[in-house]
């Protein structure tokens, strides 16, 4: 998915390497290096997503946040923070953004995170009580999930799995994502449970048909659509 | 004996049983060596005016001793004195007073069982004059009625005054030196538990006390600042070689992604593992100085243990399923406690998973939640091969790991993590044998 990206970031030393990271896969990067600049872009031009660094000096990332969202402007918001400000990250949500990353940014995870963002921003704009993922049809209200026609039989943790990974069908949602959506956590299992849960899945979406789950090696996992 | 008086309780109780010996043996010392002396005193004056009356050595002279009895009787200064001339019979012959009971020759003591008007307490002098006649001569040894009595009560209302106001002294220093030992037993056992913040307060007047607190809180800044130091540098480590290592495994997956990889990709993705690895534990390291650091208790909040014992086992269920290691779950029913609901969830799901890849297929693993009077106690056992105790040492360390060379799942920071998430929230970690097996026990203080 080629995105129009705004990344917010005091540090000229990331915010180069992650200019050339993101545009490794194919997005439109436009830079700030701080909140007062980010703020005047924003309102000449949009932007499919924005990366806002937290800490940042005179404006700093939740104060920008704010102002956009006071601005109704409902662009998907991605926050950089420093490892381990877990009261700020409440913060972060309550201003108003919709993921975040803890420094040092990993790549391939900032890039699984803001596709993810975009296109559960798409899913969400077209409003419908259930989601559907190739031939697998879920009832979120419902607590129910559907493949080809027939009912799936799924834990509660399994259908959460399923759900989470058809709201981001196509896009790869890595094993961090899964953990803090699934789970709630904000730490990482030492042995491969989050695995055991998707060969949990596997085996019953498999009753009624081919693998619909595509693993990817080191990042995570994404489901056909 | 000596060491049971060297606590301050110990000390305190010795010298009160002292003062109180010292202060009674005063008082009753002072009481009876009064009265002896006002004894002396009236017996010699008795003694005088009785000689005055016959003097020693002078002639048989009955009317002559009437006549001074009488005489006496009339003065202000002996009217006071009680006198008895008796015959050989024992009858009186002249004198102001009569008595109920014979009296002895020589010295002794009245009261008020003599039945004499207006006298509680007196000396008598009696003397042979020759013929059968006595002289008895007598006088008050009290100056006031009563007097004894309310000299009795005085004593007891001064002395007790004093044992009361050096006891109350006694009592308020005790508690002072008591409460300033206790600030700084309180302070340590912060410190110890890793509020490296606490200091023991001062009280401003520059005294011994606010000396001593000062050097004690001087003492902590030194090594709040060398161990800050120490943390500094391996946060500082940790941090910067997480960034370029991220950046190294990075590139190492987005090399992966390329065609022309194709034939080292099982190289690549094990040196990602390897790499993903390394992240962890530092990863891991940074998470310890983070709790070490005691920030996150200021998020502690209301949880419920029992549910959050039932989520974790809920999570590595499928795992132990696939390595067919039944997990039992047993919880109190109660579980209400104060902490840090991520930190406890990954301690949980830390000791759980270490008991899934530390023992074979087939092991048996329980998950226990129970509660007594003052803690909460959460354990983790299996019955697979356990640990030696001459090992459980080794694991609580950090990097600490058993057999390095085949076991090369796991940083080695999993039990000093839990370790340190116990000490967080008060509590403490023990390894024990479940033999066989392992079982940790966490002990988490209500």
């Amino acid at each position: 998915m080629n995105m129009q990206v705004l990344l917010v970031e005091d540090d000229k030393h990331l915010q180069r390497q992650l200019v050339e990271q993101l545009s490794q896969f194919g997005h439109d990067v436009q830079t700030a290096d701080d909140g007062l600049s980010a703020l005047a872009i924003v309102g000449q031009r949009s932007f499919d997503i924005i990366i806002l660094d937290w800490m940042m000096p005179s404006v700093d990332g939740i104060t920008v946040l704010r102002q956009l969202r006071e601005g109704g402007m409902n662009v998907p918001v991605l926050m950089l923070t420093a490892l381990g400000q877990i009261f700020d990250k409440v913060e972060g949500f309550e201003a108003g953004a919709d993921d975040y990353v803890v420094k040092p940014v990993d790549p391939l995870e900032l890039n699984a995170r803001i596709n993810a963002l975009v296109r559960a921003r798409r899913v969400n704009d077209s409003p419908s009580d259930t989601i559907s993922a190739g031939d697998i049809v879920i009832s979120p209200s419902r607590l129910r999930a559907w493949r080809d026609g027939r009912p799936l039989n799924l834990s509660q943790t399994e259908f959460k799995l399923l759900l989470e990974l058809a709201r981001h069908a196509g896009t790869v949602v890595t094993r961090p994502m899964l953990i803090e959506r699934i789970w709630g956590h904000d730490f990482a299992p030492t042995t491969n449970i989050v695995e055991a849960h998707i060969r949990h899945l596997r085996v019953k979406l498999l009753e009624h048909g081919d693998d619909p789950i595509n693993t990817q090696r080191g990042m995570g996992y994404s489901l056909r659509t | 004996m000596i060491r049971r008086f060297q606590s301050l309780r110990g000390l305190t109780i010795a010298f009160l049983a002292l003062f109180l010996l010292v202060t009674t043996a005063a008082g009753l010392g002072t009481f009876f060596a009064t009265l002896s002396m006002i004894n002396a005193l009236v017996d010699e004056r008795v003694e005088a005016e009785s000689h005055a009356i016959a003097p020693i050595g002078a002639d048989f002279d009955q009317t002559e001793w009437q006549e001074r009895i009488s005489q006496m009787a009339q003065q202000r200064d002996t009217a006071d004195l009680g006198m008895l001339l008796t015959d050989a019979q024992g009858h009186p012959i002249a004198g102001n007073v009569r008595f109920s009971r014979p009296l002895p020759l020589g010295f002794s003591s009245l009261d008020r069982r003599d039945r004499i008007e207006g006298l509680s307490a007196g000396r008598v002098l009696v003397r042979d004059l020759g013929r059968g006649v006595r002289l008895a001569v007598f006088a008050e040894t009290e100056p006031i009625d009563d007097y004894f009595a309310v000299r009795q009560r005085i004593y007891v209302a001064g002395f007790g005054a004093i044992i009361c106001v050096v006891l109350i002294g006694l009592l308020l220093f005790r508690r002072l030196i008591g409460e300033r030992i206790e600030q700084m037993r309180r302070t340590a056992e912060s410190i110890v538990e890793g509020d490296l913040s606490r200091r023991v307060p001062l009280l401003g007047d520059g005294g011994e006390f606010d000396q001593q607190a000062a050097a004690f809180n001087h003492m902590l800044d030194r090594m709040n600042m060398l161990m800050a130091e120490i943390r500094n540098v391996s946060n500082d480590i940790s941090h910067e070689l997480r960034t370029p290592l991220a950046k190294l495994r990075n590139e190492l997956t987005l090399i992966e992604r390329k065609d022309e990889a194709a034939p080292v990709r099982e190289s690549l993705q094990r040196a990602t593992a390897q790499a993903d690895e390394l992240l962890a534990m530092f990863g891991a390291m940074l998470r310890i100085a983070e709790i070490e650091s005691g920030s996150r208790r200021a998020g502690f909040q209301q949880l419920d243990i029992d549910q959050l014992a039932r989520d974790m086992v809920e999570m590595a269920q499928p795992l132990a399923d696939e390595r067919q290691q039944p997990i039992i779950l047993q919880v109190s029913g109660r579980g209400q406690m104060t902490g840090d609901r991520q930190l406890l969830s990954q301690m949980l799901l830390n000791l759980i998973e270490n008991a899934i890849r530390h023992t074979p297929e087939g092991t048996h693993i329980s998950v226990t939640v129970a509660q007594r009077a003052d803690a909460i106690f959460l354990t983790v056992a299996d019955n697979g091969p356990g640990i030696a105790p001459a090992q459980r040492s080794l694991v609580m360390r950090r990097f600490g790991r058993l057999d390095k060379s085949r076991s090369r799942s796991g940083h080695g920071l999993g039990l000093p993590l839990a370790d340190a998430i116990a000490r967080l929230h008060h509590g403490s970690l023990s390894l024990e044998d479940a033999t066989p097996g392992l079982r940790i026990v966490l002990t988490l203080p209500l």
